[in-house]
Order: structure tokens, then C-alpha cells, then sequence
């Protein structure tokens, strides 16, 4: 069992080294389709490595699946964060006090909302119609699921 | 804690599996089964927060679904998220870094505490390794 985590470590470090690498290669804007191609590649390496074929292979195929959404959440919580923004906003002000204007000011509202449109126009879940957003097909379900959730566990009044 | 104790109590077959099946050091078997507790736990949470919680590209989509066939300009997105002339989701975060002691204000100012200097400076590294933007 231990060969197999051992194994499914050094696929893992040499997954997220690689990627890395071709990131600043090949200068990498959409990066979500090249963590994929090559977790995928990893995982075919790893089965195909894989020491014993056994029971305990069910166990580390698990965790070596497991382990890519949480990479994913990992990822998106770097590039994401509103918070981690503002706490680099203060960085990059060397120590000088800000008040709430200047964060607005740096990090402006329009374009929080410009980047999240591209970034779904781009993954097919919205659509722009004369001058209007509309949800599109792929983004029904996941629309639905969030919409209905949220409404569930009356959760809108954390955040908008 | 609650995963410790049910392990104590309960017998490594769980009345399902065969011998056959289990692992035969218990150490490795438990210290398996805390990470794939940690990790779906982990999942669960980041999943609530991402779709549920805080998402600001989720709630924008909960917004589009709901208006419909109408949809909705640019302009009525950046409304739901106007407060008295400024940006609601950039007040409510501050409020939650001061409330976390990663800022604190000083007068009508703020600054940041260590805790947020580290976190900043590891967001900011973070960022360099995988090639990222200032994003947010």
C-alpha cells in the first residue's frame, strides 16, 4: 500500500512541476485545459506504474483522483480571491495606510465584473446578446444548482 | 476527534468487508482513512463556499439564471454589487480581513498585520509560480 502513495506522490510533484514549467514556457493565459491534459496523462502513467494489482489499488487510485479537485480549489483560492486581492493591494502600498477608496480605486468594480464575464463567455456558460447577458446552455444546470442552493440555505445575504 | 473515536469503536471490517480486503497495519489504515477524511471534508467546504458562500463568478451566474429570457446589461450586473457610490463586495471583505486579523484600521484607514503581510506575500509568490495575474 505504502509503494502505491510513495508512487502516487512522485506523480503528483512531477504533475504540478510540469505544469508549472509549461506554464512559463509557453507564457500560459487559459490554464485550466493544460492542468487537465496533463493530471490526465499522470493518472495513465501512475495506473500504468502501479506496483502490485491488487485491492489496495482501489485505495490510491481514489486518493490520486481525489486529489485533483482539491488541487483545482487550491489553484482557484491563488487566483481568485477578492480577499487575497485587497491583502496585495496593501502589500503593494509598502506599508502607506489605504482607506476603502483607494482599494476601489486599484481594483475597480467594473473590472471584478469584466473578468468574471470573459472568464464564463469563455467557458460557454453565458452569452452576450445586444449589449445583454443571457445564460447559455452549459450554464443552465450549474445556474440552476446554484441559484436553487443558494435560495435553499438563504445564503444571499453573505454575499451577493 | 469524532473520526478517532468511531474508529475505536468500531471493528476494521465494519461488518462489510472481508478479510481479504483490509489492511493488514493498522497504523497505515488509520492514518489512510484521516486523509480521505480531510480531503472530502476539505472538498465539501471549499464546494459550499465556491457555489453557495462567497462566490462572486457563482453569483453572478445565479443572477443571470434568474433573470431568464430577459437577461441582463452590464450595467444592471455591477448594480447589485453598487452600495452608496462603492463596491459592496470590497466592504464586506474588509470587514471579514479586520474581523480576521488581517488588516487593521487605524483611524479611518487600515493596514495590514502580520498575519496579513504573510498572507499576502504567499498569495503574491503563489502567484509568480503559477504564472498568475494579480487576479482577484
Amino acid at each position: 500500500m505504502l509503494e502505491n502513495v510513495f508512487l502516487g506522490i512522485y506523480f503528483i510533484l512531477g504533475w504540478m512541476g510540469l505544469q508549472v514549467i509549461v506554464f512559463h514556457i509557453f507564457k500560459v493565459k487559459n490554464k485550466f485545459p493544460i492542468i487537465t491534459l496533463l493530471y490526465m496523462l499522470s493518472f495513465l502513467g501512475y495506473i500504468f506504474f502501479l506496483p502490485k494489482k491488487n485491492i489496495a489499488d482501489i485505495n490510491s487510485i481514489g486518493l490520486y483522483l481525489i486529489l485533483f479537485p482539491t488541487y483545482l480549489a487550491f489553484f482557484y483560492y491563488v487566483d481568485r480571491p477578492v480577499s487575497l486581492r485587497i491583502l496585495i493591494e496593501f502589500l503593494r502600498a509598502q506599508g502607506r495606510p489605504l482607506v476603502i477608496e483607494d482599494i476601489e480605486h486599484h481594483y475597480s468594480l467594473d473590472a471584478m465584473v469584466e473578468r468574471r464575464i470573459k472568464l464564463m463567455q469563455k467557458d460557454r456558460l453565458i452569452f452576450e446578446q445586444n449589449g445583454r447577458f443571457f445564460i447559455d446552455k452549459k450554464g443552465e444546470k450549474l445556474g440552476w444548482i446554484v441559484s436553487r442552493g443558494r435560495k435553499f440555505i438563504c445564503s444571499s445575504f453573505l454575499t451577493k | 476527534m469524532l473520526y478517532g473515536i468511531l474508529y475505536w469503536l468500531t471493528p476494521a471490517h465494519l461488518y462489510i468487508y472481508s478479510p481479504l480486503y483490509l489492511e493488514p497495519n493498522t497504523s497505515i489504515d488509520s492514518v489512510n482513512g484521516f486523509l480521505w477524511l480531510t480531503l472530502l471534508f476539505h472538498l465539501f467546504w471549499d464546494g459550499m463556499y465556491m457555489f453557495f458562500f462567497a462566490g462572486f463568478s457563482t453569483g453572478l451566474l445565479a443572477r443571470l439564471f434568474d433573470a431568464k429570457e430577459q437577461g441582463l446589461s452590464r450595467d444592471e450586473l455591477l448594480d447589485y454589487y453598487k452600495v452608496q457610490g462603492g463596491n459592496m463586495l470590497i466592504r464586506s471583505r474588509m470587514i471579514n480581513l479586520e474581523r480576521g486579523r488581517y488588516l487593521c484600521r487605524v483611524n479611518s484607514s487600515y493596514e495590514l498585520t502580520p498575519k496579513g503581510v504573510f498572507f499576502a506575500r504567499a498569495a503574491l509568490f503563489l502567484k509568480k509560480i503559477f504564472y498568475l495575474e494579480l487576479g482577484g
